[in-house]
């Protein structure tokens, strides 16, 4: 986050630079998620449970922060409502569908209202995966589109790189996943370590932004 | 499902994407025409450093006369991009002009052009 806002853009309000921040912090989360997509992985050493805890308390991590991002600023602005219409630039419907997908994504991961819409496991994994890339996807084009931290041609490539890298990484792991299971030994009562460190870190990281969009405040 | 089916079925998703792509593309522009322009608050005194043809650009080129409206609002071939150029163009000087460190107007508070 410190490194993606240089060169600065001029500080433009208290409330509209932490919500940006909130919203970038919403979108890093996201493709974090498809990292810890819920599989077991070699690193952290710890019990499969762990993992489904983290992609899950990660998931609502990113909508709480990308719901944090809207009302802020439609608190602070409202006129901003206007890019909420049908009329409104591409990039904002972008931004809108991303979260009604992520919403979504959520809401119907949780496992009653699973169980009930997809008896099928397999069939509500394939189109949880296929949303989160659309969510992904539309999300990367927010922001890019509104210009605020992608604000030069190189920090643009090189978030587009790292975004097609982390969904390549993704799709070859899901792969990856069919063919082989590669053992690793695992520390054992370790599942609620994920709400620690997911937590604990997005608290951290809120903070951090806040403090860092104050001490550029010319108050 | 066979392989013909699959393709079969690919080939009837894309052309029901593309046509919902295009309905709500058009159902978009109807939108953009018929939202009414906000007011902006625009001081020339606080712009006679600027040159005047860089707004005023239809006395050197003869695209038309009268204020930005007339073309930029009612011309509906242009009157989609009229935000993101308005943005791009006022928003962008005063991001540019306040990074190099001079003073500008507003950057990204709505309320303060459109009041």
């Amino acid at each position: 986050m410190l490194v993606w806002q240089l060169p600065l853009a001029p500080f433009a309000g208290l409330a509209w630079d932490w919500a940006n921040n909130l919203g970038y912090l919403g979108v890093a989360i996201i493709m974090l998620l498809f990292i810890y997509a819920g599989r077991p992985r070699a690193f952290p050493p710890f019990s499969g449970r762990f993992f489904a805890n983290l992609h899950r308390d990660l998931g609502y991590l990113a909508l709480l922060l990308v719901a944090a991002h809207v009302g802020l600023l439609l608190a602070a602005e409202p006129l901003l409502l206007e890019h909420l219409k049908p009329s409104a630039p591409l990039y904002m419907l972008a931004g809108l569908v991303a979260t009604v997908l992520l919403l979504v994504l959520v809401v119907s991961s949780i496992t009653a209202l699973r169980r009930r819409i997809w008896p099928d496991y397999r069939r509500f994994r394939s189109l949880h995966a296929w949303l989160a890339i659309a969510c992904a996807v539309l999300a990367g084009w927010h922001v890019a589109g509104s210009h605020f931290y992608l604000n030069t041609n190189f920090k643009l490539a090189v978030a587009g790189t790292v975004a097609i890298a982390v969904l390549a990484y993704y799709l070859s792991a899901r792969r990856g996943a069919r063919r082989r299971v590669r053992f690793v030994s695992r520390l054992r009562n370790t599942a609620a370590y994920s709400h620690l460190l997911s937590y604990g870190a997005t608290l951290l990281l809120v903070i951090l932004a806040l403090a860092l969009v104050a001490l550029r405040s010319p108050d | 499902m066979t392989r013909p089916g699959r393709y079969a079925g690919a080939v009837a998703a894309v052309c029901v994407l593309l046509a919902l792509g295009y309905g709500f593309a058009s159902w978009r522009q109807a939108a953009i025409a018929a939202r009414p322009q906000l007011p902006v608050a625009f001081e020339h005194l606080d712009h006679n450093k600027m040159p005047c043809a860089d707004c005023h650009h239809n006395f050197v080129d003869r695209t038309g006369g009268g204020a930005c409206y007339n073309c930029h609002k009612l011309t509906p071939e242009i009157a989609a991009d009229m935000e993101a150029m308005f943005h791009d163009f006022c928003r962008g000087c005063h991001v540019r002009t306040r990074m190099e460190g001079a003073d500008a107007g507003p950057l990204r508070q709505c309320s303060l052009c459109h009041r």
